[in-house]
């Protein structure tokens, strides 16, 4: 299913991102008919998104904070390369106001929200007030707390452990467990000063700690004409220090019941800030109270919308073109079918047994597994140098099949043909993940990956031998 | 240029294919010999500066030529980027930084982040001393094993 007809009132856009994510951009844009320019720093000139590019511009040096997270250098490299839009991606610009502010004051076009929207939806304050005006549930907690003693209230109220987080935190950063009364009192004025110091923002609030928590969230997209539909849900429940590894479409845990509240609850977020573009609602479903909560609305393209993609049909990083471009979106929501399942892999440039340090280098072999069923989205190939500037990400494979069971099957068969030499990657970990019988019975919560399976890698290989090779 | 004047944005700096178009307010703060672009009444990209590869010399070199001006006295200590990354002086944006020239500081005081694929890595002093030089920028790329700082020790030598 294509969304709307072609985005036919964007003509040349410009890529404010790298890695995998960019040359998705470009083959979206190219499938479009778009010209795709693409922004590159010192370290990226070389990079496989610059090489399909129509184009290149030149924004600055390695470190993102000199290019990528430049406002200035990226509406002026648009503005000279003779764009009329931006596409900013995920991660760097792509939800900071600013940039989608600044493309408007020059007669861009971003490829996102307006810059009010993406202000609403990136304060995680604000985001629970307008969750609640749209009638969904946001979990025991509170709105800010100015103080200690506001905190305490909350929390005692709600019971512990709770989890304390910053206003304008987000995508597990700045946020505390705390187990007690007496621990609050003690980390309060610490977390607070944190906050201020990384996001500029003291203010704080309270959340219940979900014990036996699953990531689940909904893809939204929505138009300027005012249709919102949702393409189901997904599950990212496999993380680690609350980054994301796994990720599968749909979330086979849910119920019907729960999956259908989830994603009336999504729409109706969606319709209460008469979103435009691509989004995603994420939630926490408490397992064992058969419930949910709000998390937080990401207003930009996900790094796992691929699994979505699979299982809709929908190409949602077009969709986004289009959108952007005016169109309407072109179908309801009784035209959206979820069919089979779609998992995905985060291929990253760490050494697992390292403690997940990070391992930049070139890639001296690259040889991705290929299928019907396979799609790897990558910037790597044989002889690319992974660059230490950046994010580790540097693949991710996606593998469908006719159910979860299935998926799996074909997940670990395309892991073990996945073959990277010159950097260590997280490939060995996901087969250790998809071998295992947890996770074959989807028994997992946010938690799995930390307090079950590193454990038992880290108590002996031949326990990691018998799951692997089993 | 139009959207230059009417932003509060301070410098750009881009380049397009051969051509490079660098504008700033007040006084640059690129070292490179960058004549400012005149104005221009079309938007279409001119021959306007220098070509693409003048502005890379900004990298830092190793500290292997023997006439290097800005070598670390003898008896320092130097402290070097245990990797490729990017070299924070501040703990976060705004504030003071860990360590400056002229600073007594202690061995186990961190002097430094070199974030490494959004890992920061602590870098402490090594030794109790104080600090002569600063090399790097803050926020900019550096080499493994680029020299950071030059910390001269309290009891510099063998004593006795």
């Amino acid at each position: 299913m294509t969304v709307g007809s072609r985005a036919g009132g964007i003509r040349r856009v410009l890529v404010a991102n790298r890695g995998e994510i960019a040359v998705r951009i470009v083959r979206a844009c190219r499938d479009e008919g778009i010209d795709a320019v693409v922004a590159v720093s010192d370290a990226d000139r070389d990079s496989l998104a610059a090489r399909l590019a129509t184009e290149v511009v030149h924004i600055g040096p390695a470190s993102p904070a000199q290019s990528y997270l430049r406002v200035e250098q990226i509406v002026a490299g648009a503005l000279l390369a003779g764009c009329d839009a931006v596409h900013p991606g995920y991660g760097f610009l792509s939800e900071r106001a600013a940039l989608a502010d600044a493309c408007a004051a020059n007669g861009l076009i971003f490829v996102g929200p307006s810059g009010d929207t993406i202000r609403r939806g990136g304060d995680k304050v604000e985001a629970r007030r307008i969750a609640r005006a749209a009638g969904v549930p946001t979990g025991a907690g509170s709105d800010a707390v100015a103080s200690a003693a506001d905190a305490l209230a909350v929390a005692d109220d709600v019971g512990y452990p709770v989890l304390l987080k910053a206003a304008a935190g987000g995508g597990g950063r700045g946020m505390v467990r705390v187990d007690s009364h007496d621990e609050l009192t003690a980390r309060f004025a610490t977390a607070s000063n944190e906050a201020l110091a990384a996001f500029g923002d003291g203010r704080m609030y309270v959340e219940r700690y979900v014990g036996n928590a699953r990531h689940v969230e909904v893809q939204l997209l929505g138009d300027r004409h005012g249709n919102i539909v949702h393409l189901g849900d997904r599950d990212c429940s496999t993380q680690r220090r609350f980054q994301k590894l796994v990720e599968e479409a749909p979330a086979a845990v849910l119920s019907d019941d729960l999956r259908s509240r989830i994603a009336a609850a999504a729409v109706a977020l969606g319709r209460e800030l008469a979103y435009e573009g691509a989004g995603t609602v994420e939630f926490l479903v408490d397992l064992d109270r058969d419930d949910f909560s709000f998390l937080e609305i990401n207003t930009r393209v996900q790094v796992e919308h691929p699994v979505t993609e699979m299982v809709t049909g929908v190409d949602i990083v077009r969709a986004q073109l289009r959108i952007a471009a005016g169109e309407p979106l072109g179908f309801e929501q009784a035209d959206v079918t979820v069919t089979g399942h779609a998992i995905e892999c985060r291929i990253n440039a760490e050494s697992v047994d390292d403690g997940f340090l990070p391992s930049p280098g070139t890639i001296t072999r690259w040889e991705p597994p290929s299928a019907d069923h396979v799609r790897v989205d990558t910037h790597a190939f044989t002889g690319y140098t992974i660059p230490p500037y950046y994010d580790s990400l540097v693949a991710k494979l996606i593998v469908t099949g006719a159910d979860r069971g299935e998926a799996i099957d074909r997940t670990l068969a395309a892991l073990a043909e996945f073959e990277v030499d010159g950097i260590d990657t997280t490939r060995d970990l996901h087969l250790t993940v998809l071998a295992h019988p947890d996770f074959r019975a989807d028994r997992i919560n946010t938690r799995w990956l930390e307090t079950t399976l590193l454990p038992e890698l880290a108590s002996g290989p031949s326990a990691q031998e018998a799951t692997t090779r089993g | 240029m139009a959207a230059f004047e009417r932003s509060d944005w301070t410098e750009i700096d881009v380049r397009v294919g051969d051509v490079r178009v660098h504008l700033a307010t007040g006084s640059p703060s690129h070292a490179g010999p960058v004549p400012p672009a005149s104005p221009a009444s079309s938007a279409s990209p001119r021959p306007a500066a220098v070509t693409p590869t003048a502005a890379a010399a900004a990298v830092h070199e190793g500290a292997s030529g023997s006439a290097d001006a800005t070598a670390p006295p003898a008896g320092a200590h130097v402290v070097v980027s245990p990797s490729p990354g990017i070299f924070w002086r501040s703990p976060e944006p705004g504030a003071p930084p860990f360590a400056d020239v002229g600073q007594a500081i202690d061995a186990a005081a961190t002097v430094c982040i070199v974030e490494v694929m959004k890992l920061m890595n602590h870098l402490k002093a090594g030794v109790s001393g104080t600090v002569v030089a600063v090399y790097g920028e803050n926020g900019v790329a550096v080499e493994k094993g680029e020299r950071l700082f030059a910390i001269v020790p309290d009891t510099a030598g063998p004593t006795g």
